[in-house]
């Protein structure tokens, strides 16, 4: 099945090849996966939800194919009822057999006044795995209500992965998205959060580190409607030699949303050479009462960087590694379960020994 | 009495004017082989180019519109009358200009300028380049400037057939084949090495007659170690049909050479500004832009600069300012492909009245550009909530030697500074104009000072009336 | 033996010479005061003592413990036993305190360190510098106040026992408690550690409670004075005016 994925918002000149990501799966049908869950009373789980018609469709984050290829999906769906705030997140365990091809989704409905928090945890057999993980995952975010998400995707080195999620945001409600993509050999990942509400706000922290032959395509939308709405998006990773990159991030301000802001930054570390690596960071404004920033930044180590560390013993080498593996830690510390933090240190420890082999 | 530059009375009517169209040579509209072969034969082309013609209009006929950027539907390839072309031969003396042509370039103060800071004039009026003049003591450093059409048949022909539409192939895109395949008019300027042209060479278009095409080609070699400031004004009376703007500039620096290519575009609002520009820097060499669009209907154009040779560098200072029913689609394009290059866009976008201005960029780092170094900055200011300004910027790094840094800031105009110029006893309008100028500062300090002072002035138009 | 020798050195920034013809020597437990006006060439000689690569030594030779470093990079002369403090250390966020300067000091001895030991000297040092606990576990210098950051890198130089610290100016910025329990660190790397000290300053404060043996004047790249500590005094009454041309 041919697919077109992480539609830029925007078309601009299609030789620079960023408008959108197309290849071929090799079929269309996939099992269901459903993840291992882990919850306290203050979330309801239903792994086989009926698509509940009080919440409205939204549209996802990769595009229209993943919503095909998605759709047989059974749902999981988690709910926290009004008023009832989370104190420990659920926790999400995707466990991909070695050759699995499965797809996946979930809902996440907080209702006013509600705080829902989530973790998902996708890794593989061994980290050299290979296999198709296509997970599509739904926020709503009622009235006041605010949704944590963090996602640390750690799968082996031959999946194939797709990592959908979208959302949408009621009157001062907040979704928070953190993310670590570091496993799969090809990884597309898109997010699309509506800002519907007034006072409402996205905010996310990306972390990635792109090893040699691995590919990271992202597709970031954080469309504003609502008065009053605020949107930033944090990502910054480190590319290794031969590695391949690409980062769509789109603040777009629709006509109506008066006093909003979004900004959006992507810092990338450069490492090694022939790595492929795309930026593309679009603000769309219809507003005049709004304040917009992006900013990239793209190199290697700054010198200074690099002669501080040197002053305290450390080569060149050493110095890139000891950043990139300092930027996937930033992220890393901000998922709020040790035990998966840990999990995610030992996970880069053999990958970066297997990539160092 | 204090002498006036010629801009600085200048208003939205002197563009506005229209000579009676009289005992023009005019082609059938729509475009076939036959066309093209009136239109060469017309020219006296050497067959050489006849034959890269009628390539270029298959280019055209199998190539389609672009999938991005502003929508070009108001414009009916079918009815655009792709050559119009004055009664009139090429003229090296103002005097010898037909009056009412001569009336035009007066107005609009094309012989003032010239006689008072520029090196060498050159006008375009629709298809035809009408008149050209270079300084004596410009000419005398071997510099030359004259029009592109009989310099195919002068000493310099095989330099043109080495260079034309090399750098801006027909199968670029679709306009670029109609460029092709209809070309007419435009200016060749040559610099010898080391020669170092200090006052600038000029010239100007203007679009005359309704529903009409101007192709001009504009092909400048700055040879190594010379050095060259080139201004292209252009403007359109208005009228309901579209008019449309297809030319090319191909820009070529030499080693250490230094070219400095600035614009200011006021075609009329009905203008579809399809405009390619491109240059290519060779060793050492340095290219800079300055670009400043006001008018047309739409406008797509992106000028780009190819870094070939180690130690080339390129800027780009532009600023778009997009009013009622326009659509302006700005911005500029580098390709990096030398060791050490260096790279620095800097723009400016305003959005005012329902206009939409969208700046698009790309940044492309060669796999072979060691220790390159790019940085772009975009600033976009909404002046109501009814208009439109998008900032599309693509990066792509495929070396790990690289430093590139981007940043853009989209906003409005603040509160406090309006407040503040208000509480010294400054109208709220002009007070907020002045806020625009400031804002388009960095662009209008690159200017010589009477065009700094035109892009005020449009500035201004602009922006009266802005309150309620 | 000295420590440090430095001969004749001539050093460049971006085709501006700075240092000329630049002698010093630093022996074994000995405290050396740079002083001088602004842009004389003070910090520039600690970044090329460290080796810094923007820093080119066009002529002359930096000889440590017997061996020429001049070619040597900096990461080596950090495993050679050379430590400078910067006025602005590296701010990473996601590194924390504790585990930078345990890294640091794998790279330079290139053993494993015990968890516990470290531990306890990182306590023990804190302690002394006044820094809460909890800054172990904070990401490096990220949010931390200027003495704070001055004080990481003061901490850094108790832990790292280099033979010979170089003080960029450690001293500027700081409230008095800051700069009390700063010259303590530093007091206690002379007594305990026997460790040579080059403090470049242009103030005094941190000099008050710490024992000096000689002070240089540098003024536009060269040394126009060499005394023992009571030249700092004379500078403090003076100033520098008697010194320049």
């Amino acid at each position: 099945m041919d697919m077109i994925l992480n539609s830029l918002p925007t078309r601009t000149w299609n030789h620079l090849g960023m408008n959108e990501t197309k290849l071929s799966v090799a079929e269309s049908i996939y099992d269901n996966h459903c993840p291992e869950v882990s919850f306290d009373s203050s979330v309801s789980w239903n792994p086989s939800a009926s698509r509940d018609n009080s919440l409205p469709e939204i549209k996802n984050g990769m595009g229209k194919d993943m919503k095909a290829i998605t759709s047989q999906a059974s749902i999981g769906l988690a709910e926290t009822a009004e008023g009832v705030r989370m104190e420990k997140p659920m926790i999400l365990k995707w466990s991909y057999a070695h050759g699995e091809k499965s797809v996946s989704r979930v809902v996440l409905h907080a209702e006013k006044n509600s705080v829902l928090s989530a973790i998902m945890v996708l890794s593989s057999e061994s980290e050299l795995s290979e296999g198709f993980s296509a997970v599509r995952t739904e926020i709503y975010a009622d009235e006041n209500a605010v949704v944590n998400l963090y996602v640390a995707q750690l799968l082996g080195a031959d999946t194939l992965c797709f990592n959908d999620i979208s959302g949408i945001c009621k009157d001062n409600a907040q979704i928070n998205l953190v993310k670590l993509e570091l496993g799969s050999g090809k990884l597309y990942a898109g997010t699309q959060i509506d800002l519907m509400g007034v006072n409402s706000s996205f905010n996310t922290d990306i972390g990635y580190h792109v090893l040699e032959n691995q590919v990271l395509d992202m597709n970031y939308v954080a469309n504003h409607f609502g008065a009053h709405t605020s949107s930033h998006m944090n990502v910054s990773g480190t590319l290794d030699e031969n590695s391949r990159k690409i980062f769509r991030g789109t603040i777009d301000f629709k006509r109506g949303c008066t006093s909003s802001s979004g900004t959006e930054n992507e810092n990338v570390l450069l490492l090694g050479d022939n790595m492929v690596n795309q930026t593309i960071p679009l603000i769309l404004c219809q507003e005049e009462d709004v304040e917009g920033n992006h900013g990239a930044s793209i190199g290697k180590l700054d010198d200074k960087v690099l002669f501080y560390l040197a002053s305290r013993g450390f080569s060149e080498r050493e110095a890139q590694q000891l950043i990139a593996r300092s930027r996937i830690e930033a992220v890393c510390q901000k998922i709020p379960d040790e035990d998966i933090q840990a999990q995610i240190r030992e996970y880069e420890d053999k990958r970066g020994s297997n990539a160092n082999d | 009495m204090k002498e006036k530059t010629y801009v600085a009375d200048i208003n939205r009517n002197i563009y506005d004017f229209k000579n009676e169209e009289k005992d023009v040579y005019r082609i059938n509209a729509g475009l076939t082989p036959e066309i093209v072969d009136k239109i060469s034969a017309e020219k006296n082309d050497p067959e050489w180019m006849h034959q890269f013609r009628l390539k270029a209009l298959e280019i055209y006929n199998k190539t389609d519109i672009p999938d991005w950027g502003p929508s070009i539907d108001g414009l009916d390839m079918d009815n655009i009358v792709t050559y119009v072309r004055p009664n009139t031969k090429m003229s090296a003396k103002w005097d010898e200009v037909p009056e009412d042509i001569k009336d035009t370039f007066e107005r609009l103060g094309i012989p003032q300028a010239e006689r008072k800071s520029l090196a060498g004039v050159g006008a375009q009026y629709d298809s035809e380049l009408v008149y050209h003049n270079i300084k004596d003591e410009v000419a005398a450093k071997g510099v030359i400037y004259t029009d592109l059409e009989s310099a195919m048949h002068g000493p310099y022909a095989k330099m043109i057939e080495e260079h034309f539409m090399k750098l801006v192939p027909p199968s670029d895109h679709k306009f670029a084949a109609l460029h092709g395949a209809v070309w007419s008019g435009g200016s060749f300027v040559y610099v010898p090495p080391g020669v170092d042209v200090e006052i600038p060479l000029q010239s100007y278009f203007r679009l005359n007659a309704p529903g009409a095409g101007q192709f001009e080609h504009t092909l400048i070699i700055v040879d190594e170690g010379a050095n060259l400031h080139f201004i292209e004004g252009c403007s359109a009376p208005k009228y309901n049909v579209a008019n449309l703007h297809a030319g090319c500039v191909e820009l070529f620096v030499g080693k250490n050479a230094k070219l400095r290519y600035s614009t200011i575009e006021n075609w009329s609002k009905n203008m579809y500004n399809l405009n390619t520009k491109r240059a290519i820097v060779e060793e050492g060499g340095k290219m800079e832009w300055v670009s400043g669009s006001f008018g047309s209907h739409v406008s797509y154009l992106y000028p780009m600069t190819i870094l070939k040779g180690d130690n080339s560098k390129m800027e780009y200072t532009g600023i778009t300012f997009a009013g009622k029913g326009q659509n302006l689609d700005t911005g500029a394009k580098v390709v990096q492909n030398g060791k050490h290059t260096s790279s620095y866009i800097n723009t400016k976008s305003i959005s005012k009245d329902g206009g939409i201005s969208t700046f698009r960029s790309s940044v492309v780092i060669g796999s072979k550009a060691e220790k390159a170094k790019s940085a772009v900055s975009c600033q976009s200011l909404m002046l109501d909530a009814i208009s439109q300004s998008d900032t599309i910027p693509a990066i792509d790094v495929r070396t790990g030697d690289a430093d590139v840094g981007h940043e853009a800031q989209i906003g409005r105009i603040s509160d406090e500074a309006v407040f503040y110029l208000m509480s010294r006893g400054i109208a709220e309008d002009e007070a907020r104009a002045m806020i625009v100028s400031g804002f388009a500062d960095t662009v209008s300090k690159e200017l010589p000072l009477e065009y700094a002072m035109e892009m005020n002035n449009l500035i201004r138009l602009e922006m009266k009336g802005s309150i309620g | 033996m000295s420590l440090l020798q430095v001969k004749n050195i001539n050093v460049r920034i971006e085709e501006k010479d700075i240092l000329k013809d630049l002698n010093l020597e630093i022996g074994k437990g000995e405290t050396h005061v740079l002083m001088g006006p602004n842009g004389a060439g003070k910090s520039t000689l600690g970044y090329a003592l460290m080796g810094n690569p923007k820093y080119e030594v066009t002529s002359g030779s930096i000889i440590f413990n017997g061996k020429d470093i001049t070619a040597e990079s900096a990461d080596q002369r950090a495993k050679d036993g050379m430590f400078l403090s910067f006025q602005e250390p590296l701010e990473v966020p996601g590194l924390s305190l504790e585990s930078f300067i345990r890294s640091a000091l794998q790279q330079q001895t290139g053993e494993k360190l015990r968890f516990w030991d470290f531990k306890k000297q990182l306590q023990q040092a804190m302690d002394v510098l006044q820094l809460a606990p909890s800054y172990a576990g904070r990401s490096l210098n990220v949010g931390f106040s200027g003495g704070e950051k001055k004080k990481a890198e003061i901490l850094q130089m108790m832990l790292y026992h280099p033979q010979l610290t170089i003080l960029d100016e450690t001293d500027s910025g700081l409230d008095v408690d800051a700069v009390r329990l700063v010259s303590e660190g530093v007091r206690r790397y002379q007594e305990t550690q026997e460790g040579s000290l080059l403090i470049i300053t242009h103030s005094t404060r941190i000099l008050e409670s710490l024992h000096v043996d000689y002070t240089h004047i540098l003024v536009d790249g060269h040394i126009v004075t060499t005394g023992d500590g009571s030249l700092v005094d004379r500078i403090n009454r003076e100033g520098y005016e008697a010194f320049i041309k």
